[in-house]
């Protein structure tokens, strides 16, 4: 997918996870602990979200220059079918599927960070759908 | 009568064992759980047989209201999970005992079965074999900057069917959130990881049934058939899939899985 379609779609992320996910994001699924980073690549593009106390406050396409704090990188082929099945934990599971994503940064970030990331996912897959 | 609890001193460790007090005529089955969980996980199942079957389930050490081993240990390897299970049960004066598993105790009823004489075993959401994981993920399920009541709640919550009641649901989710790193680095990272039975299979003589959350993602339907045909040894193998269930089928639906075990049971 084109950057400048990417980063509308990105918008349409920020304006979900910012209005009807929040109170799931945040509360349900723990981001109003979090601010940083997450550094996503589809097919060797990256693109970084930037969250503060569970709110999408950036998108910018790159890593950041600090380096990739947490985050999972894919083929399109492989972010396609996340799309379909929306199922995070079989997409990442190195166990149960032969084609999970990548596990970008810190593990420990990673794992402290399941939910979060989780529902994200959940949601690009959600505007992504539109 | 409600279910009831009382204690037993088994290899010098408190073990806390429930009973629905239910008729012992026809076998009393004996319920093993998943990883981390403890014997609240087959109340929903005590609950629906209690007029049929006098239904038994204990918690292992760390788990519940069990005592840990000496040194605040949890048992981390399955010989040993599963000898120590064949003590409780002999201690308890069962014979000739139903095993039913959900999980790690779907794995360990087949452990079990390779050892002693049983009536009838249920495995659910089971399997022979549970390939090793990364020690990095065994490493994090007990670590001080990750907790795994918050690092397994989405995990959990993707093991859910659809069917499972809200109530239920919540219930399942209550387990994760009250789990405690040791207990689950122990059973997760240490029992199950890298359980193996497969050699053993074929000296299953007793009849089994397998049970499959159609929504159980963990599930691999290749898996569980070539785990069939090795019961050669077993006079009826059955293997249900259940609609709308998902990892935790006991939990999620004990109406169903109570009837179909029941059924299973009346008709080996």
């Amino acid at each position: 997918m084109e950057k400048a379609v990417m980063l509308e779609k990105f918008e349409q992320v920020k304006d979900l996870i910012n209005g009807t996910e929040a109170v799931n994001f945040k509360e349900k699924y723990f981001a109003r602990f979090f601010s940083g980073d997450i550094t996503l690549v589809f097919d060797k593009v990256p693109y970084t979200l930037t969250f503060h106390k569970g709110t999408m406050i950036d998108v910018m396409y790159g890593k950041p220059l600090t380096g990739i704090n947490f985050g999972l990188g894919g083929t399109q082929a492989q972010w396609e079918d996340f799309y379909k099945h929306r199922n995070f934990q079989l997409a990442t599971s190195a166990k149960r599927n032969p084609n999970c994503f990548e596990f970008l940064g810190s593990s420990l970030a990673f794992r402290q960070n399941n939910n979060v990331i989780a529902h994200l996912l959940r949601v690009i897959a959600m505007a992504m759908a539109k | 009568m409600a279910i009831t609890a009382k204690y037993l001193i088994v290899d010098g460790v408190k073990v806390c064992c429930e009973t629905n007090n239910g008729p012992a005529q026809k076998g009393t089955i004996v319920c093993l759980g998943s990883a981390g969980r403890d014997s609240r996980q087959f109340h929903g199942i005590m609950d629906e047989l209690k007029e049929q079957f006098e239904v038994v389930a204990f918690d292992m050490p760390g788990h519940g209201k069990s005592w840990p081993l000496k040194g605040n240990r949890v048992i981390s390897e399955y010989h040993e999970y599963g000898d120590f299970i064949i003590k409780v049960v002999t201690e308890l004066g069962i014979i000739n005992p139903i095993y039913i598993g959900c999980a790690l105790g779907g794995n360990t009823v087949f452990y079990i079965a390779q050892r002693q004489p049983v009536r009838a075993i249920v495995s659910m959401a089971g399997g022979d074999y549970t390939p090793n994981v990364d020690q990095s993920v065994i490493d994090m399920l007990n670590y001080p900057y990750s907790n795994v009541q918050y690092s397994h709640y989405d995990f959990t919550e993707s093991l859910i069917g659809s069917a499972a009641s809200p109530e239920n649901k919540a219930f399942i989710l209550w387990g994760v959130c009250s789990e405690c790193g040791v207990v689950k680095a122990a059973d997760y990272g240490g029992v199950f990881n890298g359980f193996d039975v497969r050699a053993g299979m074929r000296d299953i003589t007793c009849p089994t049934l397998i049970l499959r959350g159609e929504q159980d993602w963990t599930a691999i339907e290749d898996k569980l058939k070539t785990m069939m045909e090795s019961l050669i040894s077993s006079p009826k193998v059955v293997y249900k899939v259940l609609a709308g269930l998902g990892h935790y089928s006991p939990q999620e639906s004990p109406l169903l899985v109570a009837g179909v075990i029941s059924e299973f049971i009346s008709n080996r």
